[in-house]
């Protein structure tokens, strides 16, 4: 294990390669998986031909049935890509926090990110009762719900005082409480089942929903975020010595702050916005990254991206398969893996929590 | 080198510096000695722009240090700084090579040199063999050496010492100070033995209730009348052996 770590440490790069790999053949594989079984080779075929089918070239797969098509074209490529995209934006955004509160166990919702999405989302769903709404609406109600949230925690602990991790914190649990309250109390008096249960596997968090509509957006965030973040993996790893070390190190506090906050907040809100509240990921996988190559962010956040979106395809793939042909929330799923797997990584690290 | 004037600093209506002024000369030691609570570190933090003075002026290399940004004064200046916190556990080495920082680009990785700077300086430091280990298993005198290490690779002509001798060892105080006279560089630091500020600074500052009461050679400073005023107890100075002054304290009472 130790050998393991020196390896992958001394060779980040090689490693991301092999784990790019490893991501390209979980997304065939990913697709081929599920209640109905596809054949490795019609995967290929249909996905081939249909991209290429986009630039007027290449032709219909012959032999291969209609509805095998429709499955591996709208239901499993936009649903296994939007599961790597979530993985891995759930990831980022987990390194984030953890960055910005010098908290390992700190995760993308800490500062009341989801209870301000679930709102956002539940006000979008009840609107949609009298209105002729769909998806996007509830899409945009959860994008919009999250980053007012977050906005509101950050006014909110400005007030009396510096924006410090702490203050942060605090005031993200009790703006947390507060969302909480008013999206239970919507969901209990709402006038309609349907929506309760929409709402209820919406907070639970699923990649049911995904289509190719959802990828593009959530794609565009990732690309900059996630190398705006790198570029700021230096002066991240000078403020886990503390702020006066950072400081004398070099690094502009507010400014990396600001800007880690608004990728973090926006790679979050993206995701939660289309897959709903998907807990554990961006706790457990950094923390599993870190414990192989370490706390340097220039190798965590690179890995971490392609190992949470890994994981989430395989995650998936699970809620996929264990009661077929319903299918389990997935934020269920990563909870029963990512709670054991965070004990026992506690257990064998021996985190010292002074 | 770096000077000051007149910096003032208060937490809510209460002033922790009432204007001091300030000076240190290329390749000066410069001590600054005085009470807890007579605002050392306070004053240090200005000089570092981990606080913002309310008042003054501050000059680094001739240039406003206020104006300037925190990348580029970590060019001129390094800093063993007190904290000790880590929740993360970067090894030795990393720790060392954050020194480096202000020197790259943001993306740009380590180079030949830099490897072989850390090197050089875990060798001088006596850390060679620690290299590996996690920072925050280390001993409170380890990891302080291992700032040190961290403030050398950054190359400054000044460097900036807030206690720096807190949690070491005699054998490891004497070490640390011997390597920094040694640099040659403008050094200033906040000292609470007497007798260490006796053997290696050049001037001393003695501060008090936010003030800089008086400033000399340790010879024309460390008199039993000042530092009675200074502490508020009987003090005792005599010469060693090594020219160097010897300070002894006796209870008041």
């Amino acid at each position: 294990m130790r050998k393991l770590c020196r390896a992958v440490k001394a060779h980040t790069a090689a490693a991301c390669l092999f784990l790019a790999v490893l991501l390209a053949a979980s997304i065939i594989l990913g697709i081929a998986i599920g209640p109905v079984s596809i054949a490795f080779e019609d995967v290929w075929r249909v996905i081939g031909s249909r991209f290429l089918g986009r630039f007027g070239l290449g032709e219909p797969p012959a032999g291969i049935r209609e509805s095998t098509q429709n499955i591996v074209w709208f239901l499993r490529a936009p649903r296994v890509l939007l599961g790597m995209l979530v993985g891995a934006a759930l990831a980022l955004s987990g390194v984030g926090m953890q960055a910005f509160t010098k908290n390992p166990l700190a995760d993308p919702y800490v500062l009341g990110i989801s209870s301000g999405a679930s709102l956002g989302a539940v006000l979008a769903m009840l609107v949609g009762i009298w209105l002729p709404t769909g998806k996007l609406t509830v899409s945009a109600g959860a994008f919009g719900g999250a980053l007012l949230s977050i906005l509101l925690v950050c006014v909110l602990s400005r007030s009396g005082g510096p924006v410090t991790p702490v203050r942060l914190i605090l005031v993200g649990v009790a703006a947390s409480a507060l969302f909480g309250a008013a999206t239970n109390y919507l969901v209990y008096t709402a006038p309609n089942d349907a929506a309760i249960r929409e709402a209820t596997f919406w907070m639970l968090g699923g990649l049911g929903s995904a289509d190719w509509t959802d990828i593009p957006p959530l794609a565009l965030l990732l690309l900059p975020c996630s190398l705006g973040m790198l570029a700021l993996s230096k002066p991240l790893n000078a403020m886990m010595m503390g702020d006066s070390s950072a400081v004398t190190l070099g690094v502009d506090l507010n400014r990396v702050r600001r800007l880690l906050i608004l990728m973090t907040a926006l790679l979050t809100a993206a995701a939660v916005s289309v897959s709903g509240c998907i807990g554990f990921v961006g706790l457990v996988i950094p923390h599993m990254v870190r414990s192989v190559v370490g706390p340097d962010h220039r190798r965590l956040i690179p890995l971490a991206a392609l190992v949470g979106s890994i994981f989430m395809i395989w995650v998936d793939v699970g809620a996929r398969m264990l009661h077929p042909p319903a299918e389990i929330p997935v934020g269920i799923l990563t909870a029963f893996l990512g709670a054991p797997l965070f004990l026992w990584m506690i257990r064998a690290r021996r985190y010292a929590f002074q | 080198m770096l000077s000051t004037k007149q910096v003032a600093f208060g937490v809510s209506d209460r002033p922790i510096l009432r204007g001091i002024d300030f000076q240190a000369g290329p390749g000066e030691f410069v001590g600054i000695i005085g009470p807890n609570g007579s605002g050392k570190s306070t004053f240090l933090k200005q000089v570092y722009k981990v606080l913002r003075p309310q008042g003054g002026e501050i000059r680094l290399l001739g240039a406003d240090l206020l104006s300037m940004s925190n990348w580029d004064m970590a060019q001129k200046l390094a800093v063993v700084v007190q904290e000790h916190e880590c929740g993360f556990d970067f090894t030795v080495e990393e720790v060392v090579m954050m020194g480096r920082q202000a020197r790259k680009r943001l993306l740009e990785a380590d180079s030949r040199e830099d490897r072989a700077m850390v090197d050089a300086v875990l060798e001088r430091t006596r850390l060679a063999g620690l290299r590996e280990q996690g920072f925050s298993t280390l001993s409170g005198g380890e990891k302080q050496r291992v700032l040190i290490a961290r403030a050398l690779v950054q190359q400054t002509d000044v460097l900036i010492l807030d206690e720096p001798t807190n949690h070491l060892d005699i054998k490891y105080q004497l070490q640390l100070m011997d390597l920094v006279k040694a640099l040659g560089c403008t050094v200033v630091a906040a000292i609470h033995d007497l007798n260490l500020a006796a053997m290696y600074c050049d001037r001393l500052y003695a501060l008090k209730d936010g003030r800089a009461v008086c400033s000399g050679t340790p010879q024309e400073l460390l008199t039993p009348e000042r530092l009675s005023a200074l502490y508020e107890v009987d003090a005792e100075v005599i010469p060693g052996p090594d020219g160097k002054l010897r300070v002894f304290f006796r209870s008041g009472r």
